[in-house]
């Protein structure tokens, strides 16, 4: 099985939104050459992390050798993610192979991200699914968002270029004209009622 | 002795000429090229682009080359994913496109390891077997002679290498009557308004019908070298990810 696409861009677009101090950068600027597989045990998935200077991608497949693999269940995985408690790592439940000694950059990394997909998954260990519906919808109506904020933006660029848009200046002088005509109303209504007519 | 002809969108020309023309449909739809393609496909297309990326296996140190890269969106996601020991190449025949994806990518802070080469995809100026993979989004379409290009392509790919091609292709039956409503009425009005250019744009609507479809093009493959040949439909066949190794 694997993950659906719009899903895992929108969680790797979260992630990379949070990549914002200089020590996530150096991190990653030192991770940027290996690759850490995740194996989400019970529901088989496998996801893979691929850092880069400026951010991570989420990859459904993988043909290259990793340098580490994790496997856990996905809550499991999350809270070790979350919390970046490496006490965790000697649960049963999640084995960690091949190059282990670089596993802890890739927690820091992780840990220092706080996406409230994060709280919503974690939390709701009894509501399991409903948590997870609520934050697959989170993540893809924050994607959608995303892509409809980039959308607007370049629209108005664009109407802004064909002149369809006024400039601020031309705003500007808009609402100095709309001022003057208030100010002229008034003093017209006070010269109504000055000479009583 | 009669000029060989060939389809430009539906109408027939002179082959020595479609390139020119194809040439001056990008140069006139250059500057506004991303724009249109989020407006068009409703940003759809950089999902499409991330399968391709999905397919493409393509790791760190791998030599890529992005044909009729235009404004470079594979290219931006595979120079982050081949690392400082690996190289892009974005090659394209018209230089307007290649500028804007230059400065484009420039302005992402990825320069190290990506170059930029005007090159005809039926002529790459490439020596044989030079890259791990080859893709081309969008590009085929508009190649005259595409027998020619994926020999081309066969050629500088290395053996186990692969290639991958992201194309409109055949929509599923039920799809059809809307996807021809949008391509042929609401396209060309979006080009007009947005682009100003509404024959551009119908071009690239009647340029997807004349493109073979998703078998076809799988046996041209085949035909061309290529091996254990597949496609992918995406979004009920409006594109199709076609994939072929060297072996
Ligand atoms: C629709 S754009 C696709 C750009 C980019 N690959 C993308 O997916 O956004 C098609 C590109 O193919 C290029 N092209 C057309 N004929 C070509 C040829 N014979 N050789 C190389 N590039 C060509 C055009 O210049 C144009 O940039």
């Amino acid at each position: 099985m694997s993950l659906p696409l719009p899903l895992l861009s929108a969680v790797e677009m979260l992630i990379n939104q949070q990549v914002t101090q200089p020590a996530q950068h150096r991190l990653l600027v030192e991770l940027s050459a290996k690759v850490l597989a995740i194996h989400l045990r019970g529901i088989d998935t496998w996801v893979y992390v691929l850092p880069y200077a400026d951010g991570v991608y989420l990859l459904n497949q993988y043909e290259g050798c990793c340098d580490v693999q994790i496997s856990g269940l996905p809550l499991t995985l999350l809270r070790l993610f979350k919390t970046g408690d490496v006490a965790l790592l000697s649960a049963e439940q999640i084995q960690l192979i091949d190059e282990q000694a670089i596993f802890p950059d890739f927690l820091l990394l992780f840990s220092r991200l706080q996406p409230d997909w994060e709280t919503l998954l974690t939390d709701k260990l009894d509501a399991r699914w409903a948590a997870k519906i609520t934050a697959v919808l989170d993540d893809s109506r924050q994607w959608q968002r995303q892509q409809q904020q980039a959308m607007a933006q370049s629209c108005g660029q664009w109407l802004h270029n064909r002149h369809l848009l006024p400039s601020r200046a031309e705003l500007i002088d808009f609402t100095a004209q709309i001022q003057k005509l208030e100010q002229d109303l008034t003093q017209l209504t006070e010269k109504f009622n000055h000479f009583n007519i | 002795m009669t000029d060989k002809t060939t389809h430009f969108g539906f109408e027939q020309i002179p082959e020595t000429e479609k390139a020119q023309r194809v040439g001056a449909v990008f140069d006139s739809v250059a500057a506004r090229y991303d724009l249109m393609n989020d407006v068009m496909s409703l940003g759809v297309h950089r999902l499409w682009k991330r399968y391709t990326v999905e397919l493409s296996g393509v790791r760190r140190g791998w030599q890529v080359l992005d044909l009729a890269g235009g404004t470079g969106d594979l290219a931006a996601h595979f120079a982050k994913l081949v690392g400082s020991q690996g190289r892009v190449v974005v090659a394209d025949i018209n230089a307007a496109m290649l500028q804007v994806g230059q400065d484009r990518l420039a302005n992402q802070g990825l320069v190290g390891n990506v170059e930029f080469v005007q090159a005809d995809a039926e002529n790459l100026p490439f020596v044989d077997d030079q890259f791990d993979l080859i893709t081309i989004a969008f590009g085929l379409r508009n190649v005259t002679h595409k027998e020619a290009a994926l020999a081309s392509m066969f050629r500088v790919l290395k053996p186990s290498g692969r290639l991958l091609i992201l194309e409109f292709s055949k929509v599923t039956p039920w799809l059809k009557p809307l996807y021809d409503f949008y391509s042929f009425k609401a396209l060309p009005l979006m080009g007009r308004l947005i682009a100003n250019d509404a024959d551009s744009y119908r071009y690239l609507a009647e340029s997807i019908r004349m493109h073979p479809d998703q078998e076809t093009l799988r046996d041209m493959m085949v035909d061309a070298g290529f091996e254990h040949c597949d496609y992918h439909n995406l979004s009920g066949g409006i594109v199709a990810v076609h994939r072929g190794y060297k072996l």
